[in-house]
This record gives C-alpha cells, structure tokens and sequence, in this order.
C-alpha cells in the first residue's frame, strides 16, 4: 500500500464519521416507545400528596388530644392529692374541720 | 414560554405531551446515540432508554436549563456510561480469551461483539478506537461538534462550561485523533514492510 493511499485512507476515516448520516426514527420506534411510557410507573411527585398531608392532620389531632387527656389526668391526680396532703396536716394540728365553724 | 407550557404537561403526566416531547427531540437524541455508539440498533434502544429517564424523572428537572439541554445531556451520559460497559465487557473478554476461555468469554461479552459485528466497515471501527483512545470531555465536545444543530453554546450547556472550554476541546480532540490515526498509519506501513 502506497502512502498516498494510506493518507487517504485516514482522511477517509474522519470524514465517513463527520459525515455519518442522519437516522430517522421510524413509527415502530415510536410506537414502542409510546408503549413503553404506558407501561413505566412514575414515581410520585416529590412533596405533599393529599393522602401524606392527611395522615399528618390525624397524627396531629392524635398526639394533641394526648397531650389533652395526660394534662386533664395530671390535674385531677393532683387535686385529689393536695386534699389528701390538706386532710393529712389538718389531722396533724389535730383540728376538727367541724369545730371551726362552731 | 412553549417549553414551560409543555413542561407542565409532562410533569402531570399528560400522554400527548410525551408524544409532543418525541416529536421534537428523538431525532436529536437518536443521532447523539448513534454517533457515540456507532450503531443504529444501538442507537435506537439507547434513545428509548433517554426518554424513559425524562419520563420517570421529569418531576425533578428544576428547570434551570433547557429541557432539551437536560435531554440531551442524559443521552450523553447514558451513552458514556454504554461505552464503559463496552469497555469493561471488552476488557473481561479478552482475559478470557487468553486464558482460552473462548465460550466464557463471548458469554460474557454478551455473544459476538455487537459493535465489532455491526460497524460498517473497518474505518469505523478504526475511527471508533482512535475515539475511545479520548478522554470523555474531548470525545463528548468532538462528537456533539460533528452532530447538525448542535452550536457551540449548546455544547457548552450540556456539558457545563463555556464556549471558550468547548472549542479548545474540540480542537485537542482533533489533534489526539489525527496523531492517533497517524500511529496506525504507521503500523499499518510496518505491517506492509
């Protein structure tokens, strides 16, 4: 092979690839690739959905009418005992709560 | 004003604007593929693979560059990320081989080698070595350069640098392949002596 023709040869490589034809996408392709968006799961939009938002609220209701009730409880534990610990005292002065108003 | 209003309809999902997105860019994409794999079937089940990342992942496209800019950069990357498959499977292949693993090795390589069986000749698969001897930013930039349509600017989105990087890479590029080209041309002489 002659240097002449190896030269051409490699000029002739670069420009077959600049020169690579264009391809067309034909309608099986986008038929199959209409098929396939059909088929594929998206995943879910990032953020809020409607159904996370619920379950937030009931979460929310949930841990607020906790919160209520061992406030509510607490309170009553605590009067019940402070006139447990008022009745202790008085019998410890040893007044009779009756003769007071007497 | 366009891309926005078709944007928001592939972000609820809605089909026509799937086919809409088809319309506008799987020839560009198909191309893109085809010129980094050298392949038409290739090319073709790569571009699908483009379009279902964007369909899949379209709701996490920010949009603070072009949609087409982001759908051409993932064909980009899905072709390199082919290429290096390519390249592992190759590797894989020949250690086979030299150990005379002959059935193991084309098991591996997935059969015969598509690329190899498929080339349209041998200056393709000349061009094709002498494109994979290049780091990845010069072959991106040279390759999306060759492409119509594609202008600097583009190039330099998808890619994310500028114009000034994008020119200077096309250009290293092409000094690589022609120094490249020219060592075989000279094996090829040697052979001849």
């Amino acid at each position: 092979m002659k240097e002449a023709e190896l030269n051409n040869k490699m000029r002739q490589s670069i420009h077959q690839f600049e020169s690579l034809e264009d391809i067309q996408t034909s309608p099986e392709w986008t038929r199959t690739m209409m098929n396939r968006f059909a088929q594929a799961e998206r995943p879910a939009k990032p953020g809020f959905s409607a159904s996370s938002i619920a379950l937030v609220l009931i979460f929310f209701v949930l841990a607020n009418i906790g919160v209520i009730l061992t406030l509510i409880s607490d309170s009553n534990r605590r009067t019940s005992s402070r006139s447990s610990d008022l009745r202790t005292i008085s019998n410890e002065f040893l007044i009779n709560p009756t003769s007071i108003n007497q | 004003m366009e891309d926005a209003d078709l944007l928001r309809r592939l972000k609820a999902g809605d089909q026509s604007a799937f086919s809409e997105l088809l319309r506008l860019h799987s020839g560009r994409v198909i191309n893109t593929c085809y010129r980094f794999l050298l392949n038409r079937q290739d090319a073709e089940d790569l571009s699908q693979e483009v379009f279902l990342e964007v369909y899949q992942s379209i709701h996490s496209f920010k949009g603070n560059s072009k949609l087409s800019t982001w759908i051409y950069r993932i064909a980009v990357t899905k072709s390199l990320d082919e290429l290096k498959k390519r390249k592992r499977k190759k590797r894989i292949s020949s250690v086979g081989k030299m150990l005379q693993l002959d059935q193991v090795a084309d098991w591996i390589s997935g059969g015969t080698m598509p690329d190899k069986v498929m080339l349209e000749n041998e200056r393709m698969e000349e061009i094709s070595r002498a494109l994979n001897s290049l780091p990845d930013n010069q072959r991106v930039a040279f390759t999306l350069s060759k492409i119509d349509g594609y202008s600097n600017e583009e190039i330099a989105e998808i890619m994310k640098t500028t114009k000034v990087a994008v020119e200077s890479l096309v250009s290293r590029a092409r000094k690589k392949l022609n120094n490249r080209l020219s060592n075989i041309k000279d094996h090829e002489r040697g052979r001849i002596k």
